[in-house]
């Protein structure tokens, strides 16, 4: 990143007016990123080779970290738990805010700016707050939830506290508030798409259908991959729902995601060393998973 | 009467009807649950549990928002919350500009290395590095004081990027005609180039302040005294309080919590769905 530094061009770097303003512009955001970003991560991979309370000095453990990491069950239960949320809640929000997207796409539609708002509304809400709303709907004794299945005769349930709805009922919490961000998205791609091609498409006899798979699907594919891959990293992610839902006695087992089990380790058990051995792993797994995906689409799109 | 209309005329109406009801549906479904914590948030804490639920609340009580507000020191948590997204915000939208434009607009070896490293570094979680930029605010004895909340986030990488792609837009024409002019590089930017960027700048604004007001983890990690506390750890302290269970009381301080961030973006929301189509933010 200072190769500008050590390796002046023909003229001295800093001699030069340009370069000399280029280099205070960039150095500000740049500095901040090294100190708080970029070494910071360099430095958890060496965190991850230790052990440390915060108390004593840290001490260099080899890879007991990632020998206890393998052998912890609460891992790997918050990992299965992750990869559950992960793998419900992605496609789910991505293709329902694609139909959504497709929908209001239309042209003969009316009110779209004023639904496209609407939808937006959950997303710029804090999940903190949005979690106590939905943690009130789902409350097992008076929430609205159950009152309204009641009429069905569907009998009570424990949204959050039965191993089988935790996940699911996170699932549905979220894709609420996320899939209006996907519509914007989706939409702002859905707008590049030329008018031409649509037209001819119809002089060639196509229905709705045969357009949107043959023009607007493949035309869309950067936009998909665009969205699938925030959507992982930001499932991934998955901390303040799972921290408020989980309330004072803290989640449920089958509720633990990783994050959440991450801070559980650093901030409540003080294992820094392990809390950080925790994150570099999900992180590789992230990683893997979104680059995996892009090739696959870079792929497909090629062809 | 309807004899003379086609029968497909028909079908395709009657589609049409239905997909606006559909989006109606879905739309009050996005709005229920903050409708329904409304609500809740003006009855009493009797009928907030009656069953069936009441609809209207009746008696209404407004003193929940009173009661709310104090239960915790939320004026001050207000306060710092405005502070760290004020500042944040506006040193963002600085710093990313500022990167932004010496990336867009000068030539100089190493810049796209610089760019992909600034790239790179958006792809890497914040939790990754959490428990070390923890130690070092702690070792700078930045625990519990603004800048520790402000500074480390004061660099964005999408916000440089952003930046960077919509200054290229800009023809290097007026540029010139500054520097000829004797305009210095600074004045140059602040006064020919930023002026330019209000679409992208406003944009930025709202992700940031957004951002900052709903962020929950890295003010909780890095705040531990009752007066540094944000909003969003105000109303966890409050969902996890003996009061857990006073429900109109907890959607009363969860709606005073929501409330800013929905008013910030019904008023700008024009820019920000505007923003995300012209700065090319699909992939």
């Amino acid at each position: 990143m200072n190769r500008k530094q050590r390796k002046p061009s023909r003229k001295f770097w800093l001699q030069d007016y340009k370069l000399r303003a280029a280099f205070f512009f960039l150095l500000p955001a740049v500095a901040i990123l090294i100190v708080f970003s970029l070494l910071p991560s360099l430095a958890a991979i060496g965190l991850s080779f230790t052990k440390w309370d915060m108390m004593s000095p840290a001490r260099f453990a080899g890879l007991a970290n990632y020998k206890r990491l393998l052998a912890d069950a609460r891992f790997k239960a918050s990992f299965v738990n992750t990869l559950y949320y992960v793998i419900g809640s992605v496609p789910l929000g991505v293709l329902f805010s694609l139909i959504i997207a497709l929908v209001l796409n239309e042209k003969w539609l009316k009110g779209k700016v004023l639904f496209r708002t609407l939808f937006f509304i959950p997303v710029v809400v804090s999940s903190v707050a949005v979690s106590m709303m939905w943690k009130w709907i789902y409350n097992p004794a008076y929430g609205f939830l159950n009152a309204a299945l009641s009429v069905v005769g569907i009998p009570r349930q424990f949204w959050i506290s039965d191993p089988h709805l935790a996940i699911p009922s996170l699932i549905v919490m979220t894709v609420w508030q996320t899939f209006g961000f996907n519509v914007v998205i989706f939409l702002a791609g859905l707008l590049a798409i030329p008018a031409e091609l649509y037209e001819a498409a119809m002089v060639d006899g196509a229905n709705k259908w045969q357009q949107i798979r043959h023009i607007t699907l493949p035309l869309l594919a950067p936009t998909t991959t665009f969205v699938i891959i925030m959507a992982i990293i930001r499932s991934f992610q998955v901390f303040d729902q799972v921290q408020i839902l989980g309330g004072v006695a803290g989640p449920p087992k089958s509720l633990v995601v990783t994050v959440y089990y991450l801070y559980q380790m650093a901030f409540g058990s003080f294992k820094m060393g392990y809390g950080t051995t925790i994150g570099v792993v999900l992180f590789l797994t992230i990683l893997v998973v979104a680059v995996a995906q892009f090739r696959y689409y870079a792929r497909r799109f090629e062809e | 009467m309807t004899s003379t209309v086609p029968k497909q005329k028909v079908f395709e109406a009657a589609g049409k009807a239905m997909i606006y009801l559909a989006l109606t549906v879905l739309a009050l479904g996005t709005l229920f649950p903050f409708l329904w914590a409304l609500g809740t948030s003006f009855k009493t804490e009797e009928k907030a549990i009656a069953i069936p639920p009441q609809w209207i609340p009746d008696p209404f009580r407004p003193q929940n928002y009173v009661e709310a507000w104090n239960m915790f020191p939320f004026a001050r948590f207000y306060f710092n919350t405005l502070l760290i997204s004020v500042l944040g915000t506006l040193g963002a939208l600085l710093l990313s500009s500022l990167a932004g434009y010496a990336l867009a607009k000068y030539e100089f070896r190493g810049q796209y290395a610089i760019l992909l490293s600034i790239i790179a570094t958006m792809m890497i979680p914040y939790w990754v590095s959490l428990v070390p930029v923890y130690i070092l605010l702690a070792k700078l004895g930045w625990l519990n004081t603004y800048h520790g909340l402000i500074v480390p986030h004061l660099a964005r990488p999408f916000g440089i990027f952003l930046m960077r792609q919509y200054m290229r837009s800009i023809p290097s024409d007026y540029i010139d005609a500054a520097r000829i002019d004797g305009a210095s590089e600074f004045g140059i930017f602040w006064r020919v180039v930023l002026p330019q960027c209000t679409p992208a700048l406003a944009t930025l604004a709202i992700f940031f302040f957004v951002a900052d007001w709903n962020s929950f983890m890295w003010p909780l990690i890095v705040t531990t005294r009752l007066e540094m506390r944000t909003v969003t750890v105000g109303l966890s302290l409050l969902a996890g309080s003996p009061y857990r269970t006073a429900y109109a009381l907890q959607m009363a301080a969860a709606t005073i919590g929501a409330l800013p961030a929905i008013v910030v973006f019904l008023a700008f929301q024009r820019y920000l769905t505007e923003g995300i189509t012209l700065t090319g933010l699909k992939g």
